[in-house]
């Protein structure tokens, strides 16, 4: 194989490597999001990440909420959801308690408060664990 | 005011003990708690504070002045279909009759609303810890019990007033919703003394409140919304100046709208 063919077929390698693993995140470390949440505590569930540890606490940082909001949030898998945490406002942070198992496809759902009637912004980063 | 407009102050608390009046009063008072209950196995508190808003962020947030109305103003709404208020008129003064009536609801909803705000302040700042304190723990938050604290005062809208004492800030919060709560029952009041349409009437206080909030959400400054303005729960601590502020304005209009009451009081179409 020429050596040109070979550097094209590396960062061709390199490549699906790279987007493979972002589709399935290490559930150790955290995750950023930028997201918007519905009004009247819909629910907005993202991510995918594969839960390390079963029953480990998984882990939240907000960085900001709009327009002074305050955020809920927990742990996801299928229909099986983890402890809620509640009231979360700029800089703030908490340990996400479940039940889920190990290998588990995970995501996050966070929510506004029930009678938050305008859609808000919430940015932070999130993990599994 | 004499001992006959204290009696018809007296007469007018009475009416409440109509069976569907203390069914709604029991209902309301109950509201917080079952709400509470429902939800709270799934949840992770940082303490007794997050008990209380998870407690009061109750489906009455939505519809508080409806609650407030209905409280306060039905018999009002009836008296005034019956035609009862001209019968009145022939033997009672009618400035005394109406302002005994308008104290009479203004009070007792005031007390109703105390009551709304004051057993779900014991509930979880007395009677849940000594339940141990399920669900509460500020580790989940990286908190010791003493930063869960220290956290808490600055958390909500009045909740600095927990660095003065926790039943500092439980009667004073508990006063403030059964002062917000008597406002807009005034307001109620004035409205079904002033307009034709009784339904409608009844109906003020609650659009004011929803459309005001509506408006405040969408134009990015819930702080200034009436409904945080009694229910500071889903948003950051702010001056409790903001709170103060628009309903402070619902008060004005109400008193201008009772002095215009009180110097047409003769004339009005809906007390003749």
């Amino acid at each position: 194989m020429k050596t040109k063919s070979k550097i094209v077929l590396s960062i061709v390698l390199g490549g699906i490597m790279v987007s493979a693993g972002g589709a399935a995140y290490a559930g150790t470390s955290y995750q950023g999001f930028n997201e918007t949440t519905p009004s009247l505590q819909q629910p907005r569930t993202f991510g995918n990440q594969t839960k390390a540890g079963s029953g480990v606490a998984g882990g939240i940082i907000v960085d900001s909420v709009g327009s002074n909001y305050t955020v809920n949030a927990k742990l996801r898998t299928g229909n099986t959801f983890g402890t809620e945490v509640k009231g979360l406002g700029d800089s703030s942070s908490a340990s996400l308690p479940n039940s889920i198992g190990a290998g588990s496809t995970t995501q996050m759902t966070l929510t506004n408060n029930t009678w938050t009637t305008v859609t808000v912004q919430i940015v932070g980063s999130w993990r599994s664990n | 005011m004499n001992a006959s407009w204290f009696r018809l102050v007296w007469l007018g608390l009475m009416q409440w003990s109509r069976w569907y009046v203390i069914l709604f009063v029991v209902i309301v008072l109950s509201v917080p708690i079952v709400n509470f209950l429902d939800g709270f196995s799934t949840t992770a508190y940082r303490d007794n504070l997050d008990v209380y808003a998870d407690m009061l962020n109750s489906p009455l947030t939505l519809v508080f002045p409806l609650a407030a109305v209905f409280v306060g103003c039905t018999r009002f709404y009836q008296e005034v279909g019956n035609r009862y208020i001209s019968n009145v008129r022939m033997r009672v003064n009618i400035r005394s009759y109406i302002s005994a009536k308008h104290f009479g609801s203004v009070a007792a909803t005031f007390a109703v609303f105390f009551l709304f705000a004051f057993i779900p302040f014991v509930f979880s700042f007395y009677l849940w810890p000594a339940l141990g304190n399920p669900s509460v723990d500020p580790s989940v938050y990286g908190m010791t019990v003493g930063e869960a604290q220290l956290d808490s005062l600055q958390r909500l809208t009045f909740s600095a007033l927990l660095g003065s004492g926790t039943v500092v800030y439980g009667v004073v919060y508990a006063a403030w919703v059964g002062a917000v709560a008597a406002i807009y029952v005034s307001l109620g009041f004035a409205a079904l003394i002033l307009m034709r349409n009784r339904v409608l009437a009844m109906a003020v206080p609650f659009l004011v409140y929803f459309v005001q909030t509506i408006a405040a959400a969408l134009l990015g400054f819930p702080q200034v919304a009436l409904m945080y303005a009694v229910f500071p729960f889903g948003l950051q601590q702010f001056s409790a100046v903001w709170a103060i502020a628009p309903t402070a304005a619902i008060l004005l209009v109400c008193v201008v709208g009772w002095i215009g009451i009180h110097r047409r009081m003769l004339d009005l179409e809906t007390l003749t």
